[in-house]
C-alpha cells in the first residue's frame, strides 16, 4: 500500500500541485484581506461578497477555454499583476467608482485560478493529487486574507506577496510545457467516467452535484464556530479535506472515495451542530467531493482542462447564489435538506462513476 | 418564528438594482457562451 501511495505520487508531478498550494494561498489571502477592508468601509456589505464570487468563478470557464487553446498566454503572470494593481489601486484611491478595484481583483483571481488548473491537471498523468493540493491551497488562503483584513498591516506588504508568486508560477510552468511536449491530447489518462452516459447528461450531472456541494458548504450547521480558533480550524480542516479527497482517490480509488466521503460526512455533519470535532470530520469528508467533480469533468473534456475547471466554479457559484437573498434558520429542514441532497449526489455517483480499477490488480 | 428568513431585505435590492440587473446579464451571457463551447467541445470529442 505504501508503496502504491509513493509511486503514485512520484508518477503525478505532485510538485506543481505543491507550487500552486502556495500560488493559490497568496491568492485567497490578497482577495480575501481586500475584500475585509473593502466591506468593513462599505454600508453595501452584501454586494461585495456577491459581485466577488460571480465574477471570480463565472467567468473561469471562459478565460479556461482560451487558456487551453492558447497556452502561450502567461494568464497566471497576467492575473498576478492585476492582483498587485487592485490592491495599490484601491490603496492609492486611483480607480473611479466603488466597484472597480474587486473587478480588477476578481480578473486576476480567475486567471491564476485558471493556470493552477491548467498545470496541475496537464502534468498530473491522470491522477487527481496535484489539482487537489493546489485547490486546498485556496482555504487556509481565505481564513488567512480574512484576518489579515481586521489588522493594520500595509498594503505595500500584501502588494509585495503577491509578487512572490511569480517564481511558483514560472517553476509550475515547466511542469506543464514538459506535460505538454509528451501528449497529444492534455488529460487523455483522466477516464473516470462511465461510458455508458451520454458524455452532455454526464456533464449536467455532475455540475448538479456542484451545485449541491456549493450550497451545502454554507448550510452546514456549525453552532459550535464562535471563537477565531474554531473558525481557523474549519477552514483548515476544509484544506485538509480537499487535498485528501484527491490522494485517496488515486489510492485507495475513485468511486469508492466519491461514495464513502458523501455517506460517512452525513451523519458527522448532521449530529455535529454543537460539537466542534464531529462537524469538522464531517467537513472533512464532504470537501473530498471536490476532487471528484473535477475528474469527472476533466474525463469528459480531456482536450479542455481549463473548461472542464471553469464549469465546476460556475456550479459551486449557483450552489451559492441562494445564501445572499434567503437563510433557512430551521435546524429541521436544513438537516432534511442536506440529507435528501446527499442521497441524490450519491445516486448520480453511483451511475455516472466508472468501477474502480488499478493497473498492479 | 419564519423557517426562511430574507439575508437581504428588498428595499437593499432596489438600491442596487443597476449592479444586480449588470451582473445578471453578465452571468447570463457567461454562462451561454460555455453551454456553446462545451457542446462544440463534446462534437469533437464524438467525432472520430
Amino acid at each position: 500500500m505504501m508503496n502504491k501511495m509513493k509511486n503514485n505520487i512520484s508518477s503525478s508531478n505532485i510538485a506543481s500541485g505543491y507550487l500552486y498550494f502556495y500560488v493559490h494561498f497568496i491568492t485567497e489571502l490578497v482577495c480575501f484581506f481586500l475584500l475585509a477592508k473593502q466591506i468593513g468601509n462599505s454600508s453595501f456589505l452584501w454586494t461585495f461578497p456577491l459581485i466577488y464570487d460571480a465574477l471570480a468563478f463565472v467567468p473561469q470557464s471562459i478565460i479556461g477555454y482560451i487558456s487551453d487553446n492558447y497556452p502561450k498566454i502567461k494568464m497566471a503572470i497576467i492575473g498576478t499583476f492585476l492582483l498587485v494593481i487592485a490592491i495599490l489601486g484601491y490603496y492609492l484611491n486611483l480607480f473611479p467608482g466603488k466597484y472597480t478595484a474587486i473587478i480588477i481583483l476578481c480578473l486576476g483571481n480567475a486567471l491564476i485560478h485558471i493556470n493552477g488548473a491548467e498545470v496541475t491537471l496537464r502534468s498530473a498523468n491522470g491522477k487527481l493529487a496535484p489539482s487537489a493540493i493546489f485547490v486546498a491551497g485556496g482555504s487556509f488562503g481565505v481564513i488567512a486574507g480574512k484576518l489579515l483584513g481586521k489588522t493594520i498591516i500595509s498594503y505595500w506588504v500584501i502588494a509585495l506577496l503577491a509578487l512572490t508568486m511569480i517564481p511558483f508560477i514560472l517553476l509550475a510552468e515547466c511542469y506543464r510545457q514538459d506535460a505538454d511536449q509528451r501528449a497529444k491530447i492534455p488529460c487523455a489518462q483522466f477516464n473516470y467516467h462511465s461510458l455508458k452516459i451520454r458524455p452532455s447528461l454526464l456533464i449536467i450531472l455532475t455540475i448538479l452535484i456542484v451545485v449541491v456541494r456549493g450550497y451545502m458548504g454554507y448550510g452546514i450547521p456549525t453552532t459550535w464556530k464562535k471563537t477565531v480558533f474554531q473558525t481557523i480550524i474549519l477552514y483548515v480542516s476544509m484544506g485538509i479535506g480537499k487535498a485528501l479527497g484527491g490522494i485517496l482517490a488515486d489510492n485507495i480509488g475513485f468511486k469508492k472515495t466519491a461514495i464513502y466521503s458523501s455517506l460517512l460526512a452525513l451523519p458527522f455533519l448532521l449530529f455535529g451542530n454543537n460539537l466542534m470535532l464531529v462537524s469538522l470530520i464531517g467537513v472533512m469528508l464532504f470537501s473530498m467531493t471536490m476532487a471528484i467533480s473535477l475528474g469527472l469533468l476533466v474525463s469528459v473534456l480531456k482536450r479542455t482542462p481549463g473548461l472542464a475547471f471553469g464549469l465546476t466554479t460556475i456550479g459551486l457559484f449557483l450552489g451559492t447564489l441562494p445564501i445572499f437573498f434567503v437563510k433557512i434558520t430551521s435546524i429541521m429542514i436544513n438537516g432534511i435538506i442536506i440529507t435528501l441532497l446527499t442521497v441524490l449526489c450519491l445516486i448520480i455517483m453511483q451511475f455516472i462513476i466508472r468501477k474502480d480499477k488499478f493497473l498492479d490488480e | 418564528m419564519s423557517k426562511i428568513k430574507m439575508v437581504i431585505q428588498p428595499i437593499y435590492w432596489q438600491k442596487e438594482w443597476l449592479t444586480l440587473a449588470s451582473l445578471t446579464v453578465i452571468i447570463l451571457i457567461i454562462i451561454i457562451m460555455t453551454v456553446f463551447l462545451v457542446n462544440k467541445e463534446i462534437k469533437k470529442h464524438n467525432s472520430p
